[in-house]
């Protein structure tokens, strides 16, 4: 299945400083087809790919999650795509000995098989009316509010980890209470690199 | 003597007990170290290992995202850890993602290509970074190295002192221990050299040890009691040998005594010997040209004594010169000197005389001192002695020309009947002479064979018939004449040319007889007379008998004639002889009988067959009773032998008659016959019937 890439605002936050950051982030997610620099959103949404690509081999899900499977892990991606030609570069890396599967789904109802679920932050608002009231499941939720307008520090209801502007640099906030009730279990190295937010305990 | 000083036995001991001890310390303490630099060196690198793994698991989320702060932080927790130097996190590229350095400029600026090693002198490692099988970069940790090192130096301080300890505990255990092997050793050593110091063989060896110097040690005293025992028969075979050699002295000073008396004496008689003689003679001359005064020398010889001799056998003539040489030795004074010139010649050197009539006295003494018989190996026998004396000045100037004369006048003694004096004279001289000529002549007569053969027929007395003939030697010389046997036989026996003489005339003999008859049996004897001396000869019988071969005469026909004084010895050997005779059918008879000593015992225990009656009793007949009386008992006791008798010197018809009457067997004599040629009896055997008185 082949995404269309569609820009996102992203594209215009003018992101040039960290120029060696970016390259070395490129270079850490395997990115082999260097085909030449085509501009900050083109890097900014590979960033973000390899955030996502991370930040799930720092997860652990519970077993069942996996039964009957045929050994992938399932990216969905929430009505919109967020990370544009980044999810070419992230398609079938292997995280955990299971190949990564991206699709794209236009309704929760359709995200039960999903193991992580990625939400642009334009769909947000319709994603926190839709999952109100539904119960906690094994879903690795992440919610790119790294656009304008992300606020950082703030629990969001049905979001676990949140990927946030810091600076030049992308953050990660991870909502532990939420993790937990989900049932997923983070890495002690992926907290020590992020911001626990939400409830404590 | 600190005989341990001088041992290099027990330095060399020490010294391999040094270096094997030394050796296997100095490689135990090598091995130590290297091992404790290896142990060492992979302990630093495990450790670094170690903690690289726990820095670089710890900033694997940093790495991933980019957060060089956590990462660093995470590296600056090393300082806690005194030895880490510098740490540094690379990524995929080969970059410095983030770094610790405690001096600027102590972490290599790239990725060090080998995954441990050391870098300006400090040890390094370089880890990957992992996660979930894909790698994120790499870790580099760098130890200050010389924090080791001086651990390690300390060890190896500490190393050496043990190592130096234990040298010296080596060195005093094996400068006692040497001792086990090295003092046996020198013990014996100093007691080899004590005994060949001392040259003394009862010491012994001490054994110290049950191990092969032990062994040594019972070997060397074994070696040293057959030594001893050597010893001991040395100085005894020593001892032996000393004694040996001197009684040996003895034996040859006595011998040199024997020897030095020997020169000057006679060793059968023990008087002085001619030499002595002569030394005696010529100093006596000598004073007597000096002082004036007159000497004699006595010349003696025992009469007969050669048939003695020959007929007793050696030992009793040498005997019997020994007793004789006593007699003599109690005439004489001690001033004279008396001595044994050889054979049985005697000599008497009578210094200063005051007459000729002393030397007289002398010599008659000695003549009467054995006039008494003399009694040696149970024979009696009755020696005489003709003594010849001459005297200094008046019948010789020297020595040699006395001693000549003494002997010529001897000689005359002899002549003269023996047993007597005389006084030399100058035509002695002239007799001896004659009588060396004659002895000459008759040599070369016999090697000439100018004898001659005369035959004596002797005859049958009552059929008077020719029954033999007696062979007689003559000698007719073409200078002087004939010569009668009476002069020329005694001479020949003395010259020793009698045997020649009576084997010729056997042969001789032998061969005519038989050609009177053609070479037939003869049926006549043939007398052939003999010599006394002849008897001696052992292989008599075998000369006779290979004559008779030669010449085929047979020897029943043959009759040898000997004179009576063979009879008179009591000698096995001339019975032996006689036996062998007449194994060859040879006739025996007694010539001359009644003139000398024969025993009536002997006579018939000999093998004889013929008594001739001497013609001296003979040609008596007529006239002395006495002479009738013996011829009648001769007849009388030789039938009663069972001897035949022939009478001798038969000469008129009265002494014929009176054998006849007799019963003498036969006769000879001028009344029927003198000796003639063998021609003349050929031809009277071969007329025989006709010869009558």
């Amino acid at each position: 299945m082949v995404c269309r890439r569609t820009r996102g605002s992203v594209a215009g936050l003018g992101l040039r400083r960290p120029w060696l950051a970016l390259l070395l982030l490129l270079s850490l997610v395997g990115v082999s087809n260097a085909s030449a620099v085509e501009g900050d959103d083109l890097r900014i949404d590979r960033i973000k790919a390899a955030f996502v690509l991370n930040i799930a081999r720092f997860v652990t899900w519970p077993p069942q999650v996996f039964e009957g499977d045929a050994g992938e892990l399932q990216l969905c991606l929430y009505r919109r795509d967020p990370l544009g030609e980044g999810v070419d570069e992230i398609r079938g890396k292997r995280v955990g000995g299971r190949a990564l599967q991206v699709r794209l789904i236009d309704d929760l109802e359709a995200s039960n098989s999903c193991h992580i679920l990625v939400i642009a932050q334009q769909e947000y608002s319709h994603y926190k009316r839709a999952q109100a009231g539904s119960r906690s499941r094994p879903l690795l939720t992440i919610a790119d509010m790294t656009g304008e307008g992300g606020s950082a520090g703030l629990s969001r209801p049905g979001v676990l980890i949140t990927l946030v502007r810091k600076e030049t640099r992308i953050g990660i906030e991870v909502d532990l209470h939420q993790s937990r009730a989900a049932g997923l279990q983070l890495s002690s190295h992926l907290l020590k690199l992020a911001r626990i937010v939400g409830e404590e305990g | 003597m600190r005989y341990s000083g001088e041992s290099t036995i027990g330095r060399r001991l020490m010294l391999i007990l040094l270096l094997v001890s030394g050796g296997v310390l100095l490689l135990s303490t090598g091995a130590f170290l290297v091992n404790d630099w290896f142990s060492l060196r992979s302990a630093v690198f495990e450790r670094l290992s170690a903690q690289a793994s726990i820095v670089g698991n710890s900033s694997v989320a940093a790495l991933m995202f980019d957060d060089t702060e956590a990462a660093s932080s995470t590296l600056s927790s090393l300082e806690q850890e005194a030895d880490i130097l510098a740490a540094g996190i690379f990524d995929p590229k080969g970059r410095l993602f983030a770094d610790f350095q405690r001096e600027s400029g102590a972490l290599p600026p790239t990725l060090p290509t080998t995954p441990e090693g050391f870098y300006q002198g400090h040890a390094y490692v370089v880890l990957p970074i992992v996660l979930d099988e894909s790698r994120f970069g790499s870790i580099v940790l760098l130890s200050d190295f010389s924090y080791w090192k001086k651990k390690q130096t300390r060890n190896l301080m500490t190393a050496l002192l043990v190592l130096f300890s234990s040298l010296v505990v080596a060195a005093l255990l094996s400068s006692r221990l040497q001792r086990l092997v090295s003092e046996p050793i020198l013990k014996l050593a100093a007691t080899a050299r004590r005994i060949s110091e001392k040259q003394d063989y009862n010491l012994r060896a001490e054994k110290l040890s049950r191990d092969e110097i032990g062994r040594l040690v019972d070997d060397f005293n074994g070696m040293l009691r057959q030594i001893q025992q050597r010893d001991l028969e040395l100085k005894g075979i020593q001892e032996k040998l000393e004694e040996k050699v001197q009684a040996r002295t003895l034996e040859l000073t006595e011998l040199t005594r024997k020897l030095e008396h020997q020169a000057y004496h006679d060793t059968l008689t023990g008087l002085p010997n001619r030499r002595t003689f002569d030394d005696h003679l010529h100093l006596a001359i000598e004073e007597d040209q000096r002082y004036g005064g007159e000497l004699a020398v006595l010349f003696l010889d025992l009469d007969r004594f050669k048939i003695i001799n020959d007929t007793l056998g050696h030992s009793v003539g040498d005997k019997l010169l020994v007793q004789v040489a006593q007699r003599f030795s109690h005439c004489v004074r001690g001033s004279d000197t008396l001595a044994r010139l050889g054979g049985d010649e005697f000599a008497v050197l009578l210094q200063r005389i005051e007459h000729a009539t002393d030397a007289a006295d002398v010599a008659r003494k000695l003549i009467e001192s054995i006039s008494e018989p003399i009694e040696v190996e149970g024979y009696s026998l009755h020696p005489s002695t003709s003594v010849g004396i001459s005297i200094y000045p008046s019948d010789g100037r020297n020595a040699e020309t006395i001693i000549k004369n003494a002997d010529a006048a001897m000689y005359r003694s002899k002549e003269q009947g023996r047993n007597r004096v005389t006084f030399f004279s100058a035509e002695m001289n002239e007799r001896a002479e004659r009588r060396l000529a004659l002895e000459n002549r008759l040599r070369q007569v016999i090697n000439e064979g100018g004898l001659s053969i005369h035959y004596q027929p002797r005859y049958d007395t009552f059929t008077r018939e020719i029954v033999g003939v007696e062979a007689l030697v003559r000698w007719f010389d073409p200078q002087t004449g004939p010569v009668s046997p009476v002069e020329f036989i005694p001479l020949a026996e003395e010259c020793g040319l009698i045997a020649s003489i009576d084997e010729w005339v056997l042969e001789n003999a032998c061969r005519e007889v038989l050609s009177w008859f053609g070479g037939a049996a003869p049926d006549i004897t043939l007398a052939v007379n003999f010599s006394p001396a002849q008897f001696i000869r052992e292989d008599l019988h075998k000369v006779i008998g290979r004559l008779l071969q030669q010449t085929g005469f047979p020897g029943s026909r043959l009759e040898l004639e000997i004179t009576e004084s063979l009879f008179g010895t009591d000698n096995s050997n001339v019975f032996q002889i006689f036996k062998q005779l007449v194994d060859l059918d040879i006739q025996i008879s007694v010539d001359d009988f009644g003139t000398a000593y024969s025993s009536l015992s002997r006579l018939k225990q000999l093998p004889l067959h013929t008594l001739k009656i001497d013609q001296s009793f003979v040609r008596d007949v007529g006239n002395d009773p006495d002479d009738e009386t013996l011829v009648k008992t001769i007849i009388t006791m030789a039938h009663n032998l069972n001897l035949k008798v022939v009478a001798e010197g038969v000469e008129n018809d009265t002494q014929y008659r009176f054998v006849k009457e007799n019963g003498c067997d036969a006769i000879q004599g001028l009344l029927f016959g003198k000796p003639m040629s063998g021609d003349e009896v050929g031809a009277l055997i071969r007329n025989r019937r006709s010869v009558s008185v």
